[in-house]
């Protein structure tokens, strides 16, 4: 164009999918943003949420200047009065000492939200380190309400994948199956590829209790009681079991299926020289496994054997021992879902090679999240579609160098973090979000383990994302000292001693991945009114407390620089040409545990603790947990509290996403709000009708806490659908903010809002990981 | 000459709204005027329940259903088939009779704010705003500045399902006209014989 319009490259990050765009700026304006072409993660697509940067940057909501309370918490006005940045960052740098100094790092906490909030994830990195630095373990995250057992950290145990993302190649894959996630909506460059897949003839298996848009376009939708999806599995196991359709050979190489485990205690059986054992059945003797054992050994996976005197099983014996009572007919009562289908759902999956597997939210937002986690990707260790081309398979690690800053924390940080006091064994094995702001607000309130007195948060909805809204506004006011930055007034400012106006990630700077480019991306327009990317605020918060020299001098270019060295790159090099340097990220690189290590001359195996895929795992069992994955019942839920369903009948779910909203953000934005102006509540149509509910009728629901009494109440709208079970109401989540351009007031966070999040109690708790239970929630519903 | 015309594919729609955005962002269309709007509807009773989504825009009728009930001649065709509005000539009070005459419900009246922020806009917004007229009928116009420049429409651009083929009718080895002619495209309404250039194809059922 003539028009003087510049064209700036860059990529969005308002969620992880990172799609490419340019930016049309003219006279210093933003005037659009499109999908750029080339970009090979969305091909000049985009979604509308990247779509409406421009509505979002030039917003005459946002917040414009740091502002500082005049008037005690609790007052309905906090007479904000404007500030400088300097007396800002200079009051947060001092109080955080003097809580340091008071109480010890760890009564500070550093809350961050999910991707994106104000600019993005990439900087969180960066805050990591400032807490590493200050020496506090306690720094938050959202692996508690979102992903925990995908990605953050995934399943390190039980397949070594520690803080990777499933990867699937779409263009191999021929069975595709889904779990909680609505994956067309929520990983927006996906859908192409996903519906290509399946223009080519791959299966596309939905298992979701509603009827999301991507189970809209499943083959099979697989339409089960929220929370039950662990029996689902544990029944497909059986099918695949019963039918022999698992692969006997990936077992016995590369899983620990053939290790022989002590019936008198449950560990593996050692000797030999080796830390573990299989029976060989051509030999009828023990042999030991390193773990890896001769190509002629023929390990038994199934039968019972004695061995010295202790009796042992193979651990598939014991896999196959608990599957044996989880028949489709049993899991039929459990899930809702026909024997029928659910056997024939178990042959095409076995049968039909490479079939992948991926899974997110809905599954971990359960109180059996984890062990539904195992039983579903155990189903792609077992037929054989463990990382193969088209397969579940993982992004490769190849990335920027780590700049968190780890090193720089107290030895005993896990043991001081909240997760381990909570007792979350394998949250705290794995040391990822050892302190999630659940259990922060339990601090706070209880000074159990220790007090919690200050809060620095960026980009997290605090009282709005996290469930039992109630619980965590109450912690926030109990605070000696918190200071929020966001782009908006959110809720938890009302508790807020100092407030800092955060730019949106289109003002901001990050060097990463844009393939087929590595990208520095510069801000497309200044920051609007006084507003700071959270990275400067990072960085110079970091100088006021003493630690400039670990922080470039204060310098995140020479950060950048630092992150790119495994590239051999400086950010001037990426920053002189508009795309950056072209770099594909490599692609998955399939079997790399069969590669022959040199220094030992073995297989380089599994970053588990036995080296191999674990069917089995001794760690669990020796943290106190089952080592297989059995049977548990979400918490709540109409079977493992039934009391609290006698008054509070229907299952409450808050389910998926559409494309134009990211959790609680973007509410404000008109052009997206015009997409959805209210919140709903979806109840079934003939769950209506007995209720007397009609379209569009307001409605008050009611959950209770685990005592009975009630935890909250919120007002919503009646959508009627077929889309829910008639048990089932789906409430959206993320919904507060107003929307001034179309006249669309505010919603509160607490009773009488719309906020699903008040409606939990969040003591219904994953006891590995410390998920809490949300899937299957009691609530009632009437009309007001 | 060229006839351009559009393909939907409702296998492929996920409801996801980015069409709409982009045409927002592409046209800077007035609060609550839309050119293009998504149709969902639900079939069955749970769990034997399906849904499909239905992006609806003006399909750029040969016959011009519109055209022929506008008493002031507004409405006329123009290069490629496409129907335009002259924004001058649309000035019909309150009773629009072109509104009533489009058997599928796109037009639009701008009848609500003349901006989304008002004193926040940009010099783009506050020219682009402008040339919206209060009380004008406007339609989807397949980004009429943008074909002619040899670009996609914006929806058909942003789509992440890649639901949109755009192209020339006439053009007979492009994608839009096999797929036109191949599978079982259809103009919605095909009884009213009007002669769309919108067609609708649905490669896939749900299940
Ligand atoms: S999918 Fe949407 S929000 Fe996510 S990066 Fe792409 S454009 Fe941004
Ligand atoms: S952008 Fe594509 S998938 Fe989304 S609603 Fe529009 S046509 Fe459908
Ligand atoms: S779709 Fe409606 S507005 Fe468009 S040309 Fe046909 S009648 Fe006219």
């Amino acid at each position: 164009m003539n028009d003087g319009t510049e064209k700036i490259f860059s990529y969005c990050i308002h969620c992880a999918a990172l799609c490419g765009v340019v930016a049309h700026v003219k006279d210093g304006y933003l005037v659009k943003v499109e999908g750029d072409p080339e970009a090979s993660n969305n091909g000049g697509t985009l979604c509308p949420k990247g779509l409406s940067a421009k509505q979002e940057i030039y917003h005459p909501e946002r917040l414009k200047h740091p502002m500082r309370r005049t008037r005690p918490k609790g007052n309905a006005d906090p007479g904000w009065v404007r500030i400088s940045w300097d007396e800002a960052l200079d009051t947060i740098a001092e109080k955080m000492k003097e809580i340091k100094e008071r109480y010890g790092p760890e009564a500070f906490f550093f809350q961050k939200g999910s991707t994106d909030g104000s600019s993005g994830a990439e900087w969180y990195r960066f805050f990591n380190r400032l807490g590493s630095l200050y020496g506090s373990p306690n720094f938050g995250g959202t692996g508690h309400i979102c992903c925990y057992s995908r990605s953050c950290p995934g399943l390190p145990l039980h397949l070594g994948n520690k803080g990777l993302h499933p990867a699937i190649d779409y263009e191999k894959t021929n069975l595709i199956l889904l779990v909680g996630y609505n994956i067309l909506h929520t990983k927006p460059p996906l859908a192409r590829k996903i519906l290509d897949a399946q223009r080519r003839g791959a299966k596309l298996i939905v298992v979701d209790p509603l009827l999301s848009p991507t189970a809209a376009k499943a083959d099979i939708w697989l339409a089960l009681r929220p929370g039950t999806d662990l029996a689902l599995f544990l029944a497909l196991h059986h099918v695949i079991i019963q039918e022999r359709l698992y692969d006997a050979d990936f077992l016995t190489s590369w899983t620990n299926a053939p290790f022989l485990v002590r019936e008198d205690n449950g560990q593996f059986l050692d000797g030999g020289g080796a830390p573990y054992r299989v029976w060989d059945s051509k030999r009828g003797e023990p042999y030991p496994a390193d773990p890896w054992f001769p190509s002629d050994v023929q390990p038994a996976l199934t039968g019972s054997y004695t061995v010295n005197g202790i009796r042992c099983k193979p651990a598939w014996q014991l896999f196959a021992e608990m599957v044996e009572p989880c028949s489709p007919e049993w899991a039929q009562e459990v899930t809702w879902v026909a024997a029928e289908e659910i056997r024939s759902v178990a042959r095409l999956y076995a049968t039909t090679k490479p079939a992948s597997t991926d899974w997110y939210n809905g599954l971990h937002r359960s109180s059996n999240g984890y062990y539904t986690a195992v039983a579903l990707t155990l189903l792609s260790v077992v037929t054989g579609n463990w990382d193969v081309p088209g397969g579940l398979s993982f992004e490769s690690d190849v990335s920027f160098r780590d700049v968190k800053g780890s090193e720089f924390l107290p030895r005993d940080w896990v043991e001081k973090s909240l997760v381990t006091a909570a007792g979350f064994k394998v949250r705290a094995h794995n040391k990822e979000y050892v302190g999630p702001m659940n259990l922060v607000a339990d601090a706070i309130l209880t000074e159990r383990p220790y007090p919690i007195r200050g809060m620095l948060s960026l980009a997290s909805g605090l009282a709005t994302s996290n469930p039992n809204s109630k619980r965590m506004m109450e912690a926030l006011s109990q605070l000696e000292f918190l200071a929020v930055g966001d782009m908006w007034e959110i809720p938890a400012m009302a508790m807020a001693d100092i407030v800092l106006p955060c730019a949106t990630a289109w003002e901001s700077e990050f060097v990463n991945f844009n393939p087929p480019y590595l990208m520095y991306r510069q801000p497309i327009v200044k920051p609007q009114h006084e507003s700071w990317p959270d990275l400067k605020i990072v960085f110079e918060l970091a100088k006021r407390l003493g630690y400039a020299k670990q922080f470039w001098d204060g310098s995140p270019q020479k950060a950048f620089d630092q992150m790119l060295e495994p590239f051999k790159l400086t950010v001037a090099e990426l920053a002189a040409l508009p795309k950056g340097v072209r770099f594909e990220p490599p692609q998955p690189r399939h079997k790399i545990y069969a590669a022959i290590d040199q220094k030992t001359g073995k297989p380089k195996g599994f970053a588990t603790p036995t080296g191999r895929l674990e069917i089995y795992s001794e760690k669990l069992k020796s943290l106190g947990y089952d080592p297989l994955p059995y049977w548990r019942e979400p918490e709540p839920g109409p079977v493992s509290t039934p009391e609290l369903f006698r008054e509070f009948p229907l299952i409450l779910s808050s389910g998926f996403k559409p494309m134009y909203w990211l959790h609680g953000q973007m509410r404000a934005v008109p052009w997206l709000r015009e997409c959805q102006e209210e919140p709903l509540i979806w109840i079934n149509r003939r769950t209506a009708s007995k209720l007397d509910i009609h379209e569009g009728e307001q409605l008050l629901v009611e959950t209770p806490k685990r005592d009975g009494t009630v935890q909250g109440f919120i007002r919503l709208k009646a959508l009627l659908t077929e889309s829910v079970p008639p048990e089932v109401v789906y409430i959206p989540y993320g919904w507060w903010q107003s929307c001034e351009s179309l006249g669309l007031k505010g919603h509160g966070t607490l009773d009488g809002s719309a906020n699903v999040n008040n409606l939990y109690d969040d003591s219904f708790t994953d006891p590995l990981s410390g998920t809490i239970g949300m899937a299957s929630y009691p609530c009632r519903v009437r009309k007001e | 000459m060229s006839r351009y015309g559009l393909a939907i594919d409702l296998g492929r729609c996920t409801g996801c709204f980015a069409c709409a955005i982009a045409c927002k962002s592409e046209n800077s269309t007035l609060p609550g005027t839309f050119w293009i709007r998504i149709e969902e509807k639900e079939q069955g009773a749970y769990p034997h329940v399906a849904k499909t989504f239905t992006p609806m825009l003006c399909a750029q009728c040969g016959e011009m259903p519109c055209a022929e009930a506008c008493p002031l001649g507004a409405i006329s065709i123009a290069e490629g088939g496409v129907v335009l509005i002259d924004d001058e000539l649309c000035s019909c009070g309150d009773v629009k009779p072109c509104v009533a005459a489009c058997p599928f419900g796109v037009l639009a009246v701008n009848k609500g704010k003349d901006a989304y922020f008002h004193e926040y806009l940009t010099p783009h917004e506050r020219d682009a705003y402008e040339s919206h007229r209060h009380g004008a009928v406007e339609k989807c116009h397949f980004c009429h500045p943008r074909i002619t420049a040899g670009l996609q429409p914006a929806c058909v651009q942003a789509c992440p399902s890649k639901a949109m083929v755009f192209g020339d009718l006439h053009e007979r080895e492009s994608e839009l006209a096999q797929l036109v002619s191949s599978t079982e495209a259809k103009p919605l309404r095909e009884d009213l014989k009007v002669d769309p250039s919108v067609f609708y194809v649905k490669t896939r059922t749900a299940a």
